[in-house]
C-alpha cells in the first residue's frame, strides 16, 4: 500500500476514534441531562396538577361546608322535621342554593331529609323525591364532609363526584345532609390552564375501569369513551406513583409519570414524547456524527498532503537513482532541501559521483589490465618464439653433429680405400715405377693420411655432444694424470716439465676432460718457445665454480686471434706446427658441455694462460 | 710356405667392399700359414653360408669368421647375435672389423660376446700387421676343439 494511502488511513483513524469517544460522551451526558431534568419536569408538573385537583376538590369540601353553616340556611332548616318538609323550605333555600351553585363549579346541588335521606329540594328538580337512604354520601354525609365517587350517572355520561356534608340547626341537631354533584368535565376545564406542561406533554387522569376521564392531548372525545391501558396506567391503578419509560395510548414511546388520587379513584398521568424528549440529543448526536466526520476526512486529507509531501521528494529520489542505475551518472539528483531526504538525496548524489570516480578508475585499470594482457601475451609469443628457436638451434645443432659424425664415419672407407691401395702400388710396383710415379704416390699417402686427421678430429668433436657420458663426480688428479699418459711420447720428445698443484673433484665426463686437458697440455708442448716447455696446471676457487688454469712459457698468441683460435680447423701456424686447428674448438666444445667458460691470457713471446671453469655443482 | 700345416685355415670374411675382401685377400697371400678364404657380400648370405641353406649347401664349416659391422640387408650386429645363438656356431671365434672407433663403443655397448674387434686401419702396413695378428691368433687357438 502506498504511504499516502496509509497515513490518510492512519490520520482518519486517529480523528474518528477520539471524536466518537467525545461524541458518544457528550452525548450520553446530555442525554442523561436532558432525561433528568425531564423527568423531574413532568413529576412536578403531575404534582401540580394534582395539587391542583386535591385543592379543587378541597375548595368544593370547604364550599358546602360554609354553606351548611351559613345562617339563612341554618334557620332554614330549623323548621324541617324529621317526616316531612316545612312548607315555605324551599321558598326559604331556593336562593340560597342557588347562589352557592353560581359561585362554584358545582353541576347540582341538593339538600336529603335526615331520617330517610329523600331530596327535599334539589337545583335540579328532576331529582326532588329521590330517596338516598342507602347513598354513601348519604351515609357519611350525615356525620361529616365527605366525597365520594359515582360510577353510574348515566345519562350524564361523566364523571361524578359528590360532596356531602351534615346540614344542622341553630343547636347542632342534624337535620339533613346538603351534597354537590359535580361533573368532572369542569375538571378538565380546570387542569388544562393549572400545568406547567409544554405543547407536546400530555396530561389526563383514568377511571379505575380504566377508561379516559378526561380528553388526553391527542384524543379528543376520548373522555368516557375509550378505555387505555398501558404500564403507567397499570401501576397507578395499583396505588403505586412513579416514572417509567413506555408506550402511551397512541402506541408512541413516552415518559410518563404517574400517580394515584385515592379519594377521587382516579389515576393522573403527565406524559412527554420520548422523541421531542431527545429531539435535541439527536440533534446533538447527528452534529456530533457529522462533525465527527469531517474532522476525519480533513485528517485523512491532512494525512494525506503530509504523505504527499513526503513521498513526492522521495518518488523524485527514485526516479533520480533509476537514471542513475541506468547509468547515466552524469544525472543530477534533485536537492530536496534540508530535510532528511534531502539529506538522502545528496548522499546519493555523493554516491554517484563516488560510483562514477570507481568507474573511472575501473576503466583506467582496465585499460592496464588489457595492457599488461598484451604484454604478457607477446612476451608469451617471444618465449615462444624464443623457445622455437632454441628448439630449431638445437635440432640443427643435432643434426650437424650428426651430420658430422656421419660424414666423418662413411668418408672414411673411401679414404682408406684411397690410402691402401696408394701404398699397396707401391708396395707391389716398387721396382716398375720412375721416381716421377712414387712422388705422386707420396703427395696421395700423405693427402690420405691428412684427411684422415681431419676426420678423427671432426669425429672426436662431434662426439662431445652426441656421445657424452653423464657428468659424475671425477677426480680431476686422476684426470691429469691420464692426459699426461696419452701425452708420453711428446713430453718426452720435448722434454717438457709438466706439473700441478692440487686438483678438485668436479662433476664432469671423465674421458672428454681427459681429452680437454690432452688438448691444452698438449697445445702449451706443441707451440714451445726457445727453451724447453714449462706447463703448470692448478685450480682456485670462485663463488660455486673451480676455474682451472694451464700456464706454459710457449710462443704466446696475439690478442686479435683469441676468438678465431677456438674455431674448428683455424690454425695459426701451418708451416712450422702439425695439426688439423681443431684442438681448441673440441676444448671449447667440452668445456661448455660442462656448463663452464673457455678463455686465454696471452702475449705473443711471453707464453699463455688457458683458463676454464666448471661449476662445482655440474649445472 | 706353410705347408708343414697338414689343412688350411678355412675362413669366412663376411663383407661387402670388395675394395676391402681383395686388401684381405692380399694380406692373406702373404699369410705364414695355408687358408681358403671364402666371401659372402651380405649378412643375410653369410648366414646362409654358416646354416648351409641353398646354393651353400655345400658349404664348408669356417674355422674363423672376419665379420664386418656396416653390411647390407643384415647388419654385422645381428649377424654376430645370431651366431652366438646357434648353438654350434657360437665356438667358432668371430673377429670383428669395425671402421671407426664410434663401432668399437658400439661392441661394447651391447657385448655381443665376439672374440676381439679390430680397427681397420687406413695404412697399408698397419692393415698386414692386422692380418697377421690373426693369424698369430689362429695359431694360438688351434689347439680348440675342430668343428667338423
Amino acid at each position: 500500500m502506498k504511504l499516502a494511502t496509509r497515513l490518510s488511513i492512519l490520520f482518519f483513524l486517529l480523528a474518528v476514534i477520539p471524536s466518537a469517544i467525545v461524541g458518544y460522551l457528550s452525548y450520553d451526558n446530555s442525554r442523561r441531562t436532558i432525561e433528568r431534568e425531564t423527568i423531574s419536569r413532568i413529576i412536578s408538573a403531575n404534582t401540580i396538577e394534582r395539587n391542583a385537583i386535591e385543592r379543587w376538590v378541597r375548595d368544593k369540601e370547604q364550599l358546602l361546608e360554609s354553606a351548611s353553616r351559613s345562617p339563612q340556611l341554618v334557620s332554614c332548616s330549623a323548621g324541617l322535621s324529621s317526616s316531612n318538609a316545612a312548607t315555605g323550605y324551599r321558598e326559604c333555600v331556593e336562593p340560597f342554593l342557588a347562589s352557592v351553585i353560581r359561585g362554584g363549579d358545582i353541576n347540582e346541588l341538593f339538600i336529603m331529609r335526615a331520617d330517610d335521606g329523600m331530596v327535599l329540594i334539589s337545583t335540579d328538580e328532576r331529582q326532588e323525591g329521590k330517596i338516598c337512604r342507602d347513598e354513601p354520601y348519604f351515609v357519611q354525609g350525615k356525620s361529616t364532609t365527605s366525597i365520594h365517587n359515582v360510577y353510574d350517572p348515566a345519562p350524564l355520561n361523566q364523571h361524578v363526584i359528590i360532596v356531602s356534608t351534615p346540614l344542622r340547626d341553630g343547636q347542632g341537631g342534624l337535620r339533613g345532609v346538603l351534597a354537590g354533584r359535580i361533573n368532572f368535565y369542569n375538571m378538565s376545564m380546570i387542569m388544562e390552564p393549572s400545568g406547567a406542561l409544554k405543547h407536546n406533554e400530555d396530561s389526563y387522569m383514568v377511571n379505575k375501569f380504566n377508561v379516559f376521564v378526561t380528553d388526553p392531548l391527542f384524543g379528543r372525545g376520548y373522555a368516557m369513551n375509550k378505555s387505555v391501558n398501558t404500564r403507567g396506567v397499570e401501576a397507578a391503578l395499583e396505588r403505586r406513583d412513579g416514572v417509567a419509560y413506555y408506550n402511551d395510548y397512541r402506541d408512541v414511546p413516552v415518559i410518563g409519570a404517574y400517580c394515584w388520587l385515592p379519594q377521587l379513584e382516579l389515576c393522573l398521568i403527565t406524559e412527554v414524547e420520548q422523541a421531542a424528549v431527545f429531539a435535541p440529543i439527536y440533534d446533538l448526536q447527528r452534529m456530533i456524527i457529522l462533525v465527527g466526520i469531517g474532522i476525519a476526512l480533513l485528517a485523512a486529507q491532512v494525512g494525506w498532503l503530509i504523505a504527499r509531501s513526503i513521498t513526492r521528494p522521495v518518488y523524485q529520489l527514485i526516479e533520480d537513482t533509476r537514471e542513475i542505475g541506468r547509468g547515466n551518472l552524469e544525472y543530477k539528483v534533485t536537492s530536496a532541501g534540508n530535510g532528511e531526504i534531502g539529506k538522502l538525496s545528496s548522499a546519493f548524489s555523493k554516491m554517484a559521483m563516488g560510483l562514477k570516480e570507481t568507474l573511472v578508475s575501473r576503466d583506467i585499470l582496465a585499460v592496464e589490465v588489457a595492457e599488461r594482457r598484451q604484454a604478457q601475451q607477446s612476451l608469451q609469443e617471444s618465449e615462444e618464439k624464443l623457445k622455437n628457436m632454441v628448439a630449431e638451434l638445437e635440432r640443427s645443432n643435432a643434426e650437424l653433429e650428426r651430420f658430422a659424425y656421419v660424414a666423418s664415419h662413411d668418408l672414411q672407407e673411401p679414404l682408406r680405400m684411397v690410402s691402401s691401395y696408394t701404398q699397396l702400388l707401391e708396395k707391389r710396383y716398387k721396382d716398375k715405377l720412375d721416381d716421377d710415379a712414387h712422388d705422386y704416390i707420396n703427395f696421395a699417402a700423405d693427402g690420405a693420411r691428412r684427411m684422415q686427421n681431419l676426420i678423427d678430429d671432426l669425429l672426436i668433436y662431434s662426439r662431445v655432444g652426441t656421445r657424452g657420458k653423464p657428468l659424475n663426480r671425477t677426480d680431476m688428479e686422476s684426470v691429469f694424470r691420464a692426459s699426461v699418459d696419452n701425452l708420453q711420447v711428446a713430453i718426452k720428445e720435448s722434454g717438457a716439465g709438466v706439473t700441478h698443484d692440487p686438483l678438485p673433484t668436479v662433476m664432469g665426463d671423465k674421458g672428454q676432460l681427459v681429452q680437454l686437458l690432452q688438448n691444452l697440455i698438449g697445445n702449451a708442448i706443441k707451440f714451445k718457445g726457445n727453451g724447453a716447455p714449462e706447463v703448470h696446471v692448478s685450480a682456485r676457487r670462485e663463488n660455486d665454480q673451480w676455474v682451472f688454469s694451464i700456464r706454459d712459457n710457449g710462443i704466446g698468441i696475439d690478442t686479435q686471434y683469441f676468438e678465431r683460435i677456438f674455431q674448428m680447423f683455424q690454425r695459426l701456424h701451418r708451416e712450422e706446427y702439425p695439426g688439423t686447428g681443431a684442438g681448441l674448438a673440441i676444448a671449447k666444445k667440452i668445456v661448455e658441455r660442462h656448463n663452464g667458460l673457455i678463455w686465454l691470457e696471452s702475449c705473443p713471446g711471453s707464453g699463455s694462460t688457458f683458463y676454464f671453469s666448471i661449476p662445482e655443482k655440474g649445472e | 710356405m706353410s705347408e708343414n700345416t697338414s689343412c688350411p685355415i678355412e675362413i669366412l670374411l663376411i663383407e661387402d667392399n670388395p675394395g676391402d675382401v681383395r686388401l684381405t685377400r692380399e694380406a692373406l697371400k702373404d699369410a705364414k700359414v695355408l687358408n681358403n678364404l671364402y666371401v659372402a657380400s651380405d649378412g643375410i648370405e653369410g648366414l646362409a653360408f654358416l646354416n648351409r641353406q641353398g646354393e651353400f649347401k655345400n658349404a664348408i664349416r669356417p674355422h674363423l669368421i672376419l665379420l664386418d659391422l656396416n653390411l647390407p640387408k643384415k647388419d654385422g650386429l645381428e649377424v654376430l647375435a645370431e651366431i652366438k645363438a646357434h648353438p654350434d656356431l657360437k665356438r667358432i671365434p668371430v673377429v670383428v672389423l669395425t671402421t671407426s672407433k664410434a663401432e668399437e663403443d658400439i661392441l661394447m655397448t651391447y657385448q655381443m660376446h665376439a672374440n676381439c674387434y679390430i680397427t681397420k686401419p687406413v695404412d697399408l702396413e698397419k692393415f698386414i700387421e692386422v692380418i697377421s695378428a690373426i693369424e698369430d691368433f689362429w695359431l694360438s687357438i688351434v689347439k680348440l676343439p675342430r668343428i667338423g
